[in-house]
């Protein structure tokens, strides 16, 4: 099935498999394809079936569709094209229609048997000769050997071409043996790769050409053996050179096997090694006068090619090793500090409970609602570091409902006025009153709202009794945005701490902060294809704008009045 | 042992300083409460303790490069210094000055430690 791979942007790494007869891209969550660029154009283009055929065609975008650098306003897809939608790259890539590939299952290596001992090495090269595929003779050369020049270095290009544009080694060795058969006539071929566990060779990737597409491919032991302790490219036929000419001898009465088996070899070593094979029936081998099929010219170029794939594994290797590290060390910082977190919050549980067993002792009310007021808090904290974990970690769609923007914001202010007191700050609630009904989700955004209106309290706080936080709501419908706004006289934000304040577990705030609240808000707002917006300056408090494109109900709604 | 001290605590959480307040104040200890090493700074002068309970969020909440001048200062004025969690320490501190004590911790682990330092202090 063909699919999109977003190879640079926001994306990156997402796949997308295109089903359906027509697939939208763009920026609103109601496209087939929802890419959260800020530079995509809500809906941006579209992809169209025509029986096997994919076009792309541009939907009247602000900043256009490009198709390999090329702006289109509709394009025919061929596997491999590189799309450009705002700041997103996008690889197409379709699986080849003519190609017979078969699971890498239906291969097996066998030992030495009879007839392979009938075979014989024509002509072995190492890997460095490969690069004389693009060497012109000393004299000057006939038009034949431009042209084959020519085309081995258009098969190389687009060899390099492959190999940049996946990360999939399966697909680029796929890649690799469909451009072996376009220019070598081979019945069957197949890609082993040396396990790095193993170090045993195994079979990745076949492919065949003609009636014989589900026979086992028994490739040569022999051979394997040869290339890999040489480091040689071989070519390898059973006829014998004298009997070629004679139509009564028992070889060409039988055909004629051809081998080309090639190491893959990369910057540190034979990461695995390809394989083709060729048979001539006794009736066409007659024709051909014994004139072997493969040839020096495609034993270069199959070493040539081998090279290139082999570069490429090695980088996806390294590149699959790095990702894989980075991932590994991510989640142990994430454990880390969530430990940390979950710790402190214990110890808060403890000390609550030691006052209460305290009290219970002694019979003290006092120190039992003392305590059972740490334990709270702390219950509150960890249940809202549940949330926001749950929040940022998963992938979720936001749920969109006809809401009450000023009645959820109100209920944020409610539920923070008790905070607010006993910090000694005030907090102002300042709505817009004729704000209609809006189609956003009430829940996340309360939750986007809480956590920065928090962060504004506990900032203002330290003012030490002078600390004061503005909440307001705005319709700007020239702009087609709706924002709230939430302002603090606080300490304000560093240069250096606006760098960090949207990553995940960085917190200025010590024990009281988790450092996921600001992350979350700002995941919440990018749901509703909205941000948050910051101006802060040291010693001259904080604002942050949390902005979204408004969105209707579809039947028009009254203006419903805030009681705040 | 514990009773006759004079314990500064340095730690930003509220809570975690209102118990600890108690539960020392319960045993006869006299104690102050600093949030950050600003503060502890103030206090080291003003309150001279026996012991420092230092909390390892203070420095989460401190400017960097507060810590290893106020452990200093605590240490030549002859306190001793009982860190909660995990906070980096000057490795010149000779031992018997600095104990340790992982959170989450149990109040009666806590006051153990608290005799342990100022036992090796009077030995």
């Amino acid at each position: 099935m063909p699919t999109l791979f977003v190879i640079r942007g926001e994306d990156q790494g997402s796949r997308f498999e295109l089903t359906g007869e027509r697939i939208t891209l763009g920026r609103d969550p109601a496209n087939t394809i929802r890419l959260r660029d800020p530079e995509v154009s809500r809906r941006h283009a579209e992809i169209r079936r025509d029986g096997d055929d994919y076009w792309l065609v541009d939907l009247g975008s602000s900043n256009g569709t490009f198709v390999n650098g090329r702006r289109i306003t509709q394009h025919r897809l061929v596997n491999g094209d590189q799309i450009q939608i705002g700041g997103s790259l996008l690889l197409f890539t379709q699986p080849i229609e003519e190609t017979r590939t078969y699971g890498p299952q239906r291969v097996s290596i066998a030992a030495a048997g009879e007839e392979e001992r009938k075979s014989r090495i024509v002509r072995s090269i190492r890997p460095e000769e490969g690069s004389q595929i693009f060497r012109w003779p000393a004299e000057s050369p006939d038009p034949a050997t431009l042209l084959r020049a020519h085309r081995n270095l258009q098969i190389m290009y687009r060899a390099a071409l492959a190999a940049s544009l996946t990360t999939d080694i399966d697909q680029l060795l796929q890649r690799i043996l469909d451009l072996i058969f376009e220019s070598v006539e081979a019945d069957r071929g197949c890609i082993l790769l040396v396990d790095p566990e193993t170090k045993q060779l195994e079979p990745r990737a076949r492919r065949v050409r003609g009636p014989a597409a589900d026979d086992q491919m028994i490739i040569s032991r022999t051979v394997l053996d040869y290339v890999l302790q040489h480091n040689e490219g071989v070519l390898t036929t059973d006829a014998r050179q004298d009997e070629r000419w004679d139509p009564g001898a028992s070889i060409v009465q039988a055909g004629i096997r051809e081998v080309i088996c090639v190491p893959m070899q990369g910057r540190y070593g034979i990461v695995g090694v390809i394989y083709i094979d060729r048979f001539t029936p006794p009736h066409r081998a007659l024709e051909q006068g014994g004139t072997p099929t493969f040839t020096e010219d495609h034993l270069k170029l199959m070493v040539a090619l081998a090279h290139q794939a082999a570069l490429a594994v090695e980088d996806t290797r390294y590149y699959s090793a790095l990702v894989q590290a980075e991932r590994l060390a991510a989640i142990g910082q994430t454990v880390a500090t969530i430990s940390h977190h979950i710790k402190n919050i214990l110890q808060g549980i403890r000390g609550g409970s030691y006052l209460i067993e305290l009290g219970l002792a002694e019979h003290n009310e006092e120190l039992i609602q003392k305590g059972w007021k740490i334990v709270e808090k702390n219950q509150q904290r960890i249940s809202s570091l549940v949330m926001d974990m749950l929040t940022f970690s998963k992938e979720r769609e936001p749920e969109l409902v006809p809401a009450d923007l000023n009645r959820v914001v109100e209920e944020v202010i409610e539920l923070m006025q008790s905070r607010a007191a006993e910090l000694g700050v005030r907090l102002h609630w300042e709505p817009q009153p004729d704000i209609p009904q809006l189609v956003f989700d009430p829940e996340g955004i309360h939750r986007a709202v809480l956590n920065v209106v928090t962060n504004a309290i506990d900032a203002a706080a330290e003012r030490g009794g002078e600390g004061q936080v503005w909440v307001r709501t705005e319709l700007r419908e020239k702009e087609g945005k709706v924002a709230v706004i939430v302002e603090d006289n606080g300490p304000g934000i560093t240069r250096e701490e606006m760098r960090t304040i949207f990553s995940p577990f960085v917190s200025s705030k010590g024990s009281r902060g988790t450092g996921l609240g600001l992350p979350v808000s700002q995941k919440i707002l990018q749901e509703h294809d909205g941000r948050i917006l910051v101006e802060s300056a040291p010693g001259q408090g904080a604002k942050f704008i949390l902005e979204w494109p408004v969105n209707y109900p579809a039947s028009p709604q009254e203006p419903v009045t805030s009681s705040g | 042992m514990v009773g006759e001290l004079k314990v500064l605590i340095v730690d930003p959480s509220e809570d975690t300083s209102e118990v600890l307040k108690l539960i020392l104040e319960r045993h006869g200890c006299r104690t102050e409460v600093a949030a950050n090493f600003r503060q502890s700074s103030q206090l080291l002068q003003a309150f001279r303790p026996d012991v420092i309970i230092l909390d390892e969020e203070v420095d989460r909440s401190s400017p960097s490069g507060n810590e290893d001048s106020f452990v200093n200062s605590a240490i030549e004025s002859g306190a001793k210094i009982l860190v909660l969690g995990r906070l980096r320490i000057p490795e010149s501190l000779g031992s018997g000055t600095v104990a340790h004590l992982r959170k989450p911790y149990h109040y009666q682990q806590l006051l153990g430690k608290i005799n342990e330092i100022m036992e090796v202090a009077v030995a």
